[in-house]
């Protein structure tokens, strides 16, 4: 059997026994007044039948979703199924809407979430609060200059009736993600993700949604010790000037559209956030070298350039870290890790640790200790 | 009743001037009314005069060689010297690069900072939003 066979197989039997166990507790839905949770994991290939690809019937039904998103309060349950080099990770997770922003209640009790233009994340020790976090726009423009979106007919889900919208990335005609759009209301209840060999590598899914007019509150974690930040828009010349790296757009279409720096933070730390119509990502600039402790328990990967990068196996979204050029780099994705890893080539990244390389480090501190122009500029 | 004898050890002591005055005394009293001491200290120092009229011989072939040898022996232990030395000054420059190369005091990703930030500026779209795997 196939590698993507297989990985098809294990994640309709894990959906299925997931979904079965959840029947047993679930709210009744009806269609036409709660937008319900998916059943059976679909094929790429079970999505078009009939397929739409004009983009104006693509945007209606995005737009649609968009639409709904923002207006429609509501509560659920979410599952979301990560495949990676050690196997499977599912995670579930209490999902609420309303007038006050978002709240996702992970199990086992961290809850992250935006509310009135304050993210934050609250788990048993910690309450971490950033203000002057607003949502990025979506651009649709973005998303039809790098993918070729098909609109499929209308397919059976357990609970109701959803439309499957697949984007094949053009360059490569390669299927990344499907996207399934509840047909009464809009709100897209589930997404597939694939990577370049056309396996699955995310699953995320809503096994109950519950459209209301207020989002039902939810319990929520408790922390104790309070940390708070301020997020500041800054000015990208200005902090090229301060040696940040700053590219514009990265490999294979992301381009950049937020510049944010954390004034506050230990160390300076730069947001870029860059999109390329479908996936956000986030890459953390932090000037210093990361600490070789930093990457405990992750796996080193390399990119197209053989920079060295960290990521953890599961980790949803996908986070990479990385030094380059005497500074640190996270980034933050919900991207496919292959295309996470072609993207961030375009950054600078150091070679994988050696010997030599901290002999050279070690050189190169001596240098700057013993030559005055160095030393004043460190 | 005249002393004890004086034992030979301390009359060649006391030939040498190595007894203490008081020691010195004793025996000078003793070897002056003791026959038999007195005789044994002439020859003791009839001996050590004899010892210090012998010539002073010499080994010329055996010394030529020996002194060589130390030289060479010298020689080389001086070059084995300079060899460590030059040895230990890059070992002692390595280490100490490599000490200097390491991580301390650098930069922690501020994991929790950053996922707030990204959850709340691209999540809550039309997009479920994933979130799972590892705290890390």
């Amino acid at each position: 059997m196939s590698r993507p066979v297989r990985a098809a197989a294990l994640l309709a039997a894990l959906l299925a026994a997931l979904f079965a166990g959840l029947a047993l507790v679930a709210v009744p839905l009806t269609v036409g007044q709660v937008p319900s949770a998916v059943a059976q994991p679909l094929a790429a290939g079970e999505v078009a039948g009939e397929a739409v690809t004009d983009p104006a019937a693509v945007d209606g039904v995005l737009a649609r979703a968009s639409a709904a998103a923002g207006a429609l309060p509501r509560e659920g349950e979410l599952v979301v199924v990560s495949f990676s080099e050690t196997g499977p990770s599912i995670s579930r997770m209490g999902v609420a809407f309303g007038d006050e922003g978002v709240r996702i209640l992970r199990e086992g009790g961290t809850e992250v979430g935006r509310v009135d233009g304050q993210g934050f994340l609250r788990s048993s020790s910690t309450l971490l609060q950033v203000g002057g976090v607003e949502q990025v726009p979506v651009s649709s423009e973005r998303l039809h200059a790098k993918y070729d979106v098909a609109v499929g007919a209308p397919v059976p889900l357990d609970t109701g009736l959803a439309v499957a919208v697949s984007l094949s990335e053009r360059a490569t005609g390669t299927l990344r993600e499907t996207l399934y759009a509840d047909h009464v209301t809009g709100l897209i209840v589930r997404r597939e993700t694939y990577g370049r060999d056309g396996a699955p590598v995310r699953t995320v899914a809503y096994t109950r949604l519950e459209v209301a007019e207020r989002a039902p509150s939810m319990p929520r974690a408790r922390g104790r010790d309070v940390q708070g930040h301020e997020v500041t828009a800054a000015d990208p010349d200005a902090m090229r000037q301060d040696g940040f790296v700053i590219p514009t757009s990265l490999p294979r279409g992301y381009e950049l559209t937020t510049v944010l720096e954390v004034p506050d933070a230990v160390v300076p730390t730069l947001h870029l956030i860059y999109v390329d119509g479908l996936y956000s990502l986030s890459v953390f600039q932090q000037q210093g070298r990361m600490r070789s402790t930093a990457t405990a328990g992750a796996s080193e990967l390399r990119t197209a350039t053989g920079g060295a990068v960290w990521r953890w196996p599961g980790s949803e979204p996908r986070r990479i870290v990385w030094s380059g050029d005497g500074a640190t780099f996270t980034a933050l994705a919900d991207t496919p890790t292959d295309e996470l890893l072609d993207a961030i080539a375009g950054l600078p990244t150091d070679p994988p640790p050696s010997i030599l390389g901290r002999l050279d480090r070690g050189w190169s501190r001596v240098a700057r200790w013993v030559s005055p122009k160095d030393r004043s500029s460190t | 009743m005249a002393e004890r004898h004086v034992s030979g050890d301390r009359l060649s002591a006391f030939l040498d001037d190595e007894l203490g005055d008081e020691d010195a005394l004793r025996a000078a009293r003793h070897v002056a009314d003791c026959e038999p001491c007195l005789g044994e200290l002439a020859a003791l120092r009839a001996t050590r005069d004899g010892l210090r009229a012998l010539p002073s011989l010499q080994a010329p072939v055996l010394a030529a060689g020996v002194q060589a040898r130390c030289r060479q022996l010298a020689r080389v232990a001086r070059r084995a010297k300079l060899i460590v030395a030059a040895c230990c000054v890059p070992v002692l420059i390595g280490v100490g690069a490599y000490v200097l190369g390491g991580d301390a005091g650098e930069v922690e990703p501020t994991t929790e900072l950053f996922l707030v930030e990204h959850l709340g500026r691209t999540g809550g779209g039309p997009v479920p939003t994933a979130v799972g795997g590892g705290e890390r």
